[in-house]
């Protein structure tokens, strides 16, 4: 009998030990390829994109490593912390309407952003926009 | 009609009180990033109702959708969840705690991918990619719940199920 169970608590016991390799190697997969930072002055530019009108375009020359820092400093956004970071509440002044389902997306050269706005990290030429949306 | 089809009045009542369950449970553990009772919920509704379950994940999953609105993500809702199912089903026969606890470790560190799936499909392989790699920390945490969850909560968790099952739906 002690036999019979033997082998099922080892095998649990390496089922543990593989979820526990795979979380590592995760860690190391998202150090490898996540965006990295760079530090030094940068030149960067946001276009804000409204639900209507034109947009405006605003050039910044930053150390600022992140964007939602960047946007913060230089007072284009507001926005409420979550736990998932920072989240967007207005540009330039211009409020989404939550009740009309509206948000701030954030996009790099047109494509959308897979990180937060303090999470994504800025580099020399980069050009953002921040488009008011409806889901 | 197949046997699948067919549903006992009470078993659609106790499949919407699950379903309920689902949503309530969710919503309570909402201010802990993906830190979720569901995926414990789901293998403990599959071990007892099998397929049937499938009622109890739709209807929770399109309820998901009208509170929260049918954005992106409910395209990937609408076959992550049923992944977890198909792994509940494969193993139906397993009663261990640890043994859940580990499946639902993995399938923490399997719900990102598989939403990525659907965020490749719509901006292209490298947006998919890079979707899933800055969500990590959040397949992590996912994973580390599940494993904790599963394993303080499942025998408990059986116990309550097979005594709802012998009285509402024998």
């Amino acid at each position: 009998m002690e036999n019979a169970k033997t082998p099922s608590k080892k095998k649990l016991l390496l089922g543990v030990l593989a979820l526990v390799l795979v979380i590592g190697a995760l860690i190391g997969v998202y150090f490898a390829f996540s965006p990295k930072p760079t530090q030094g002055a940068k030149t960067v530019t946001v276009e804000v994109i409204p639900l209507e009108g034109e947009g405006k375009e605003y050039t910044y020359h930053t150390d600022a490593e992140y964007l939602g820092q960047l946007l913060l400093e230089e007072e284009l956004i507001e926005g409420t912390e979550s736990e998932y970071g920072l989240y967007i509440t207005a540009v330039d002044g211009i409020p989404a309407d939550e009740s009309a389902n509206q948000w701030w997306a954030i996009s790099k050269s047109g494509e959308m952003a897979t990180t937060g706005v303090d999470t994504t990290p800025i580099a020399d030429g980069d050009h953002f926009e921040l488009t008011l949306s409806v889901w | 009609m197949s046997p699948v089809a067919r549903l006992h009045i009470r078993e659609l009542a106790v499949f919407g009180l699950l379903a309920a369950l689902l949503c309530v449970s969710k919503f309570a553990l909402s201010g802990l990033p993906n830190i979720e009772p569901v995926s414990l919920l789901l293998i403990l509704y599959t071990l007892s109702y099998g397929k049937k379950a499938l009622y109890i994940l739709y209807a929770w999953v399109l309820f998901e959708g009208l509170l929260y609105g049918f954005g992106q993500w409910f395209f990937s809702y609408l076959y992550v969840w049923l992944a977890l199912w198909g792994l509940a089903m494969l193993f139906r026969r397993r009663t261990g705690a640890v043994f859940w606890a580990v499946v639902s470790g993995f399938y923490g560190l399997l719900f990102g991918p598989l939403c990525a799936l659907s965020w490749g499909v719509l901006h292209g392989p490298a947006a998919g990619f890079s979707y899933w790699v800055s969500g990590i920390p959040f397949d992590i945490a996912h994973a580390v719940g599940n494993f904790i969850l599963a394993l303080l909560l499942f025998r408990p968790l059986r116990r309550a199920m097979d005594m709802v099952n012998r009285r509402l739906c024998p």
